[in-house]
């Protein structure tokens, strides 16, 4: 084997992230409590950073280094700049929360860049060795993170269970890239992709390789029946964090699924087809209905991220273009939901109390109108309403399944979008046709009031203009 | 322009909160002059589209998406457009003072006009998915607005249960207008009107015709979605007279009209827009009589009305559309007419029930005329405009060839108990014995009277020239429906002939009704069963069993306990896997038993005996040795099968992980509580299921031919490149470095770990304050 010397240039965004996060890490050991907001800047100023350095390798072109372990692509580069702007959002909205808990501490700001990092990896992986390497990257820091707060016991047992699980998720992954390996001779994508459309490897241990691998990426995307971890981890991790888990990563989980069944398995399009079908219409009904018995909004919440996920692999099962486009379009919009969602739950909670039951939310209209219309933009959008961008993003899914002639999974999809509406709706009724239970003041800091009403804003703005992020999506999936 | 128009109420509708604090109730005035405009630009098209032309407008939105916001002006557009322009100018006129000094009278007018803008661009819209945003759009204000009297327990709930029928309905019908576009090739209306043979020769067509009209019936609250019109009634009175007179609930109607020359003429739906119909026709109109408030009788009524245009569109017939196209605008100036002063009288009065008022023509004269006038069309009276509507109507019942018998009868019972309905909301209040009131009422103001006296005049007007109405849109309207010309003939006079019987027939019956309608009433009212045969209980019943599923499914899928949560994972994987197997490779695998030996017979059944007591034992320390069993068990396996550095590797992991497991183990108390039998049972199936398709998964696996055997590779080049002539040690140092380095640092790591441990140990000891 000849050494070749990588182009560095391409994985720019990522070297530098990855320093950033061990200066930060150093510097942060010679603050105190009252200089620490220095560690949130430079994190700050880290995402930006990566961003301009993104954008500015944005090429049209797909680009292989590092021994095609590295991929840069118009997929790559938007999904990143789209992790690096949920993230930044999520420290604005997260920075008072962390004040009032004792939470505004550096490890919570390294490893979320430790994660963000390994959501980089795994959206440029060209091979099992670099997906799997980001993936374990983003999921060691998220389980660091849930328990955060050691002496929370609900927030211990809810990372020791996602732990637990996601190793063996993360094992079963394992599992079936060694049998492609074994089967294929090779770890890079491109080169398994090569292999299967020749055709002359057997078929049936391809398969196998795949369901164990299909296991994997469902427990990271919280699909139904790998969820159980998402809502247990959603509601007993701190909100910030919690907030964290539902956005960025799944950008990179999207990543994850077209990485690993596009640009590796595409030839297997008609095997994985079904079982993608299976996971979609399990994690739509599943999500959708016990949502319904929720009382913790929190929770609540975390079944419709599950529902969203099936709603985004609808996008991709139907394995055209347009289909990927649409799921693209859809896990963004959905991180800026769920970033607004939990930001939501930020907003109402304050020191000493956690506003994640539905009751908190009764009556909210008369305690402070705007927040409520804000908060109605959110529901209407989760639900798929026009003109918000929900409605977009479903409609764009939508559409890829009934081209692709999938009719009936398209009217299945719709009826328990229908249920799900029941409990996005239930909370605009709590707010504007119920008496409030709690009279207290809703006094968020001026900073966390400007970007949830910013990120309610925009769920409206892009409701009425989605047609540029629309075009980035299909521009990506247009090589 | 169009553009303009479409979003100047949106526009407003933003300013609406602040005008309404600065200029109180006279805002009204101000904001009626916005659909006044829109009313008189729009008129100044009739002359050219009553001539046969359509205008067309595109303006991009999403190129991306194929969609942009194009409107098309036809008759049928411009019938509405000029129905919601014109009504919505006296109902903001209206509302000023009706709600005058109310506190929240800037959010209801914001909500109303945005309410009409997005009506406007409903009916207006040319490409099917802005037409959609549109319709979901109207949902959402008329939600906001019926839901206004916050404080109303009732109204609560029914803005919940309208909304979520109403968006319930709106999923699906968007599913249906994507399929559509898919098989007709374009979300324009303007080229989906042409290609009707593609579409209905389709083999999708049964599909998007339900979806579709899943989505017009919930929303003009066809049977068995009804039931949430009439509990939208708890919203303020101008409220209901706009949504219901002429405009939300009849957008499901313009759609099936919209999409008549599209879907239309098929005997799928002939029949069931035909049968849908007249049910939601006889229905609404029985209701009526049933009930006794105010607006619940106008608004099942307008349920009657509904069903009644739902089934002229199913029949299709020219004269069926020419019916309804008249009934449409009939219906329209005379429900708008009556909601009003019905509103009027609970303004004045402060009752909201037909039982608790009467004989108030001398203190109201003004409301009496225009309120009589208005149940006059209703009833279908002879010079008036509901007279020529009610005539076409039996006309093309009785024209209709497959149903026809059937819907001409329950055209006919409900022509009686419209009758009987007009009757009770034309006579009851105003004639008859005076009625002790809670205020004292009088004639309301101007702003009040304007709209009732316009539009029960017009019905008189138009009754009496029904040409006017003719030539100006309804020619145009019926034209874009059938898409073909229709002659309408519209006149008061045809002969003496069978609709006219049906008439003369309602006419009478209907007031033999009336006039013992107490009686009437409270049999039907005694019945109880139509209350549990209504829809809402199946509504409320399907609510409920959502519920409790979710339950369910939350204490069997949820239940918390990461143990359900692994055998759940693992159920699925070996679902998942036995399917791939059952389905695609149905193959049992040939296996070769010949190569194995005494030996490795005897290493295989020590390793299952010793797995066999692993899972049997009573003893922590028990099973943690024996599973260490089957880890030498199949180090020795390497062994013999030429891999003595993976056998090492595997002693020596299983040597460390038995010392780690022994140290915490120790420190555990011993088995208390053994699971029971059942649970047992239930995991030895999982653990055999999973374990048995792991060995087919491996015997399938041994037949595959892998590329080419690396141990060649390592023979030929262990001499020539690493100068060793040891090619096991080679492997180790030079081709596997990297791996021998990695398993030296876990088991560093382990060693690491247990020397940690024993360590904690000694020290508890030592301290002597643990045991």
């Amino acid at each position: 084997m000849n050494f070749e010397m990588p182009n560095f240039a391409l994985a720019m965004p990522e070297m530098f992230v990855l320093g950033m996060a061990c200066l930060i890490l150093l510097v942060d050991l010679f603050l105190n409590e009252r200089s620490r907001v220095v560690t949130y800047l430079l994190s700050q100023a880290t995402l930006v950073g990566a961003f301009i350095l993104t954008l500015s390798l944005y090429t049209p072109v797909r680009e292989l280094t590092f021994s095609g372990t590295f991929v840069l692509d118009p997929m790559a580069s938007v999904l990143k700049m789209a992790v690096y702007a949920v993230v930044f959002v999520m420290f604005l909205y997260t920075r008072s929360y962390l004040q009032a808990r004792q939470m505004f501490t550096g490890e919570f700001y390294t490893l979320a860049l430790f994660g963000v990092l390994g959501m980089m990896v795994m959206i440029s992986a060209h091979s099992f060795l670099t997906l799997y390497l980001g993936l374990e990257l983003l999921s060691l820091s998220m389980y660091a993170m849930v328990a955060l707060q050691r002496d929370n016991r609900v927030a211990s047992e809810a990372a020791m269970k996602y732990f637990l699980l996601g190793a063996m998720a993360s094992a079963m992954l394992l599992y079936g890239m060694s049998m492609l390996y074994g089967v294929t001779g090779s770890l890079d994508l491109g080169e398994i992709s090569r292999a299967i459309d020749e055709g002359e490897i057997e078929r049936m241990l391809l398969v196998f390789g795949l369901v164990f691998m299909l296991v994997g990426v469902a427990f990271k995307l919280g699909a139904v029946p790998f969820h159980m971890w998402v809502p247990d981890v959603y509601h007993g991790a701190p909100t910030a964090v919690t907030q964290f888990i539902s956005t960025a990563p799944k950008i990179a989980a999207f990543a994850l699924l077209i990485r690993l069944l596009v640009d590796g398995l595409g030839g297997l399009q008609s095997e994985w087809h079904d079982i993608l079908v299976l996971l979609a219409i399990l994690s739509i009904s599943v999500g959708n209905i016990i949502a319904i018995a929720q009382t913790n909004i929190k929770r609540m919440l975390a079944y419709s991220g599950i529902a969203h996920a099936g709603f985004l692999i609808l996008g991709v099962l139907s394995g055209t273009a347009e289909g990927y486009a649409a799921g693209m379009f859809y896990v963004i919009v959905y991180a800026v939901m769920g970033l607004a969602g939990f930001g939501m739950v930020l907003l109402m909670s304050r020191a000493g109390f956690e506003a994640d039951s539905l009751e908190d939310y009764k009556g909210l209209n008369q305690r402070n109108p705007w927040f409520a219309l804000m908060v109605l933009f959110i529901m209407f959008s989760m639900a798929g309403v026009p003109p918000f961008i929900g409605f977009w993003a479903k409609l764009a899914v939508l559409q890829a399944v009934v081209a692709s002639g999938l009719i009936w999974l398209a009217v299945l999809a719709v009826i328990f979008s229908v249920i799900g509406a029941f409990y996005y709706l239930r909370v605009i009724k709590l707010m504007y046709f119920d008496a409030p239970a709690d009279e207290a003041r809703i006094e968020p800091g001026r900073e966390l009031a400007a970007v949830f009403s910013g990120n309610a804003l925009v769920i409206l703005a892009m409701g009425l203009f989605p047609g540029a992020l629309m075009a980035i999506c299909i521009q990506a999936f247009a090589l | 322009m169009m553009l303009t128009a479409v979003f100047a109420g949106f526009v407003l509708a933003a300013l609406a909160p602040w005008l309404t604090a600065r200029l109180g109730g006279r805002v009204g005035w101000l904001f009626a002059l916005l659909p006044a405009a829109i009313f008189v630009w729009l008129a100044g098209y009739i002359p050219a589209i009553a001539a046969g032309e359509s205008f067309y407008y595109h303006y991009p939105w999403i190129p991306g998406l194929d969609i942009n916001l194009t409107f098309l002006l036809d008759g049928l557009s411009l019938l509405f457009g000029l129905l919601i322009s014109g009504i919505g100018t006296f109902i903001m006129i209206y509302a000023g003072k009706y709600l005058d000094g109310h506190q929240y009278q800037g959010r209801f007018f914001l909500f109303l006009l945005a309410f009409m803008a997005s009506m406007l661009g409903l009916v207006l819209s040319s490409n099917l998915i802005a037409l959609f945003v549109f319709w979901e759009l109207t949902s959402i204000t008329s939600y906001m607005l019926i839901g206004f009297n916050h404080e109303d327990e009732k109204s609560r709930k029914s803005a919940q249960q309208g909304l979520y029928v109403t968006v319930g309905g709106g999923l699906a019908l968007m599913t249906g207008l994507v399929t559509l576009a898919m098989v007709g090739g374009s979300y324009e209306l303007v080229e989906l009107l042409g290609s009707s043979e593609v579409v209905q020769e389709h083999a999708l067509y049964l599909p998007i015709l339900l979806l579709i009209l899943l989505g017009t019936f919930t929303k003009s609250a066809q049977v068995p979605f009804h039931f949430w019109l009439p509990n939208a009634m708890a919203a303020p009175t101008p409220v209901s007279a706009y949504l219901h007179s002429a405009t939300m609930v009849k957008a499901g109607v313009y759609l099936m009209a919209r999409l008549h020359p599209t879907l239309g003429g098929t005997d799928t739906w002939m029949i069931v827009l035909g049968l849908f119909g007249a049910a939601t026709m006889f229905t609404g109109s029985l209701m009526a009589i049933r009930s006794s408030g105010l607006k619940s009788v106008l608004a099942y009524s307008t349920v009657m009305a509904l069903g009644t245009l739902t089934m002229l569109l199913g029949v299709g017939t020219p004269t069926a559309i020419a019916a309804a196209v008249t009934f449409l605008l009939a219906h329209s100036l005379y429900k708008g007419a009556l909601f009003m002063t019905a509103g009027n009288i609970t303004h004045e009065t402060g009752h909201k029930d037909f039982r608790d008022v009467g004989g108030l023509r001398r203190e109201m004269p003004v409301s009496t005329l225009f309120g009589g006038l208005a149940a006059l069309s209703l009833a279908g009276i002879l010079p008036f405009f509901g007279f020529i509507g009610k005539e076409l109507m039996f006309e093309a019942v009785l024209e209709a060839n497959t149903i026809g018998t059937l819907i001409t009868l329950l055209a006919l019972a409900s022509g009686i108990m419209t009758v009987a309905a007009a009757a009770i909301v034309g006579l009851r209040p105003w004639f008859g014995v005076r009625k002790p009131t809670k205020h004292t009422p009088h004639d309301p103001p101007l702003a009040q009277l304007l709209g009732p006296g316009v539009l029960a005049s017009l019905g008189l007007l138009l009754g009496l020239l029904p040409f006017i109405a003719e030539r100006s849109v309804l020619s145009a309207a019926a034209l874009a429906i059938a898409g073909e010309p229709v002659e309408l003939k519209l006149s008061l006079w045809h002969g003496f002939n069978l609709p006219l019987l049906m008439s003369a027939i309602s006419l009478l019956v209907g007031l033999t009704i009336y006039w013992k309608w107490d009686t009437v009433r409270e049999l039907l009212q005694a019945r109880r069963f139509i209350d549990t045969l209504g829809a809402e209980r199946g509504y409320d019943a399907i609510m409920r069993a959502l519920v409790v599923v979710s339950e369910w499914q939350t204490r069997v899928l949820q239940n918390g306990h990461l143990r359900y949560y692994i055998l759940t994972t693992v159920m699925t994987l070996f679902a998942l896997l036995a399917y791939t197997i059952l389905t695609r490779y149905p193959v049992w695998p040939g296996v070769d038993f010949s190569g194995i030996e005494l030996q490795h017979l005897v290493i295989a059944v020590l390793i299952v005996l010793a797995a066999l007591v692993a899972v049997s034992t009573h003893s922590r320390l028990g099973a943690v040795a024996t599973l260490g069993a089957v880890g030498f068990g199949v180090a020795l396996m390497y062994v013999m099968f030429s891999a003595p550095d993976v056998g090492i590797t595997q002693v020596l992991v299983e040597t460390l992980t038995v010392i780690l497991l022994v140290l915490v183990l120790f420190r555990l108390p011993g088995f208390l509580d053994l699971t029971e039998h059942s649970t047992r049972l239930r995991d030895a199936i999982v653990a055999v299921l999973m374990g048995g398709v792991f060995t087919l998964l491996l015997l399938m696996a041994i037949d595959v031919q892998f590329f080419p055997s690396i141990s060649e590779y390592f023979i030929e080049h262990s001499y020539p490149s690493a100068h060793g002539r040891n090619i096991v040690n080679v492997i180790l140092v030079d081709f596997r470095t990297l791996d021998t380095l990695g398993e030296i640092f876990v088991l560093a790591l382990a060693a690491v770990g247990v020397y940690a441990m024993i360590k904690l140990r000694a020290e508890d000891r030592k301290e002597g304050d643990r045991p």
